[in-house]
């Protein structure tokens, strides 16, 4: 009698080491692998993380949705600005961008180097532009970085629509964290008009 | 890098592994032909003054590809000769367009 009395205390008292025993048995820890030692720190870094249940392996897993760049991982002295211009030459169209981050500024443009057009990026030398557009960058060293990783190397053969002066400069703005697609003329031109006249 | 498909590509797999005929071998060599040239500085996108024209012209030439890849896609199903001529001869003369 005073055993069956006692059940419910008994149950709320067994219930956390009953759950404690199944977790060991079954092998799903509850709160999923720990992180390794300076893993996961704050809550901060944890921003879009959501436990994933595996249903196979019991094991919880952390799928962490990367927070956007500009946001968060680009320090503010990275910034700086692109300037892009527009020449009108006798064969067509032409563009040249300079960035400035830092303290530091650099002019370049795309070049056809021979007969079979292969292209490279040289030091800006056209003059006299007839339109151009400057452009904050989230980050400007990186445009720096990139544009001085290219300077004289080999960047394929030209072509209009994915590898065009145009399309270099899309590249550049997309190294400086805008959101210009890659090798793309059309959507470098789309980027620049979308700022307006 | 993943380098964007070009017309000229589209057709030259399609002659190559799609069982052209013969006289649309000899319209998809124009259209090759003319792609080399349209890529080419100055003409395609570039030939243009305003980034308003070249954009408009990037377009053309996507949706020009677009079409090909379907032309391409459609004549391995049906191996429909005369629709695969007619719609070559249309990309034609939207490519003239871009020269």
């Amino acid at each position: 009698m005073t055993v069956f009395a006692l059940r419910p205390r008994l149950l709320r008292l067994l219930l956390p080491l009953l759950v404690l025993v199944f977790t060991a048995i079954s092998g799903n820890a509850l709160a999923g692998p720990k992180p390794a030692p300076g893993q996961f720190l704050t809550a901060a870094t944890l921003i879009g993380a959501e436990p994933l249940q595996d249903a196979t392996s019991h094991q919880v897993v952390w799928k962490i949705a990367p927070k956007p760049a500009a946001a968060c991982c680009v320090a503010a002295e990275d910034a700086g600005t692109a300037t892009i211009s527009q020449y009108a030459t006798d064969a067509g169209a032409h563009f040249s961008i300079e960035v400035n981050a830092g303290g530091q500024s650099l002019s370049t443009e795309q070049i056809i180097t021979n007969e079979f057009n292969d292209t490279t990026i040289g030091i800006n030398t056209s003059v006299n532009p007839v339109n151009s557009v400057t452009v904050q960058l989230p980050n400007g060293q990186g445009a720096l970085d990139y544009m001085n990783g290219l300077l004289g190397e080999n960047t394929g053969t030209y072509n209009s629509f994915s590898n065009s002066c145009l399309s270099y400069c899309g590249n550049v703005l997309n190294a400086g964290g805008l959101n210009v697609p890659l090798n793309s003329t059309l959507g470098t031109a789309r980027f620049l008009n979308s700022l307006g006249p | 890098m993943i380098k964007p498909k070009s017309i000229a590509q589209i057709l030259a797999e399609l002659v190559v592994e799609g069982g052209m005929p013969l006289k649309a071998v000899a319209i998809t060599g124009e259209l090759i032909a003319m792609d080399a040239r349209i890529s080419d500085y100055p003409n395609g996108a570039m030939k243009h003054g305003s980034l308003i024209d070249i954009e408009r012209a990037a377009e053309s030439y996507e949706a020009l590809v677009k079409k090909a890849e379907g032309i391409g896609k459609d004549f391995l199903e049906t191996k429909d000769r005369q629709t695969l001529m007619n719609e070559l001869v249309a990309i034609k003369d939207t490519m003239a367009a871009l020269l």
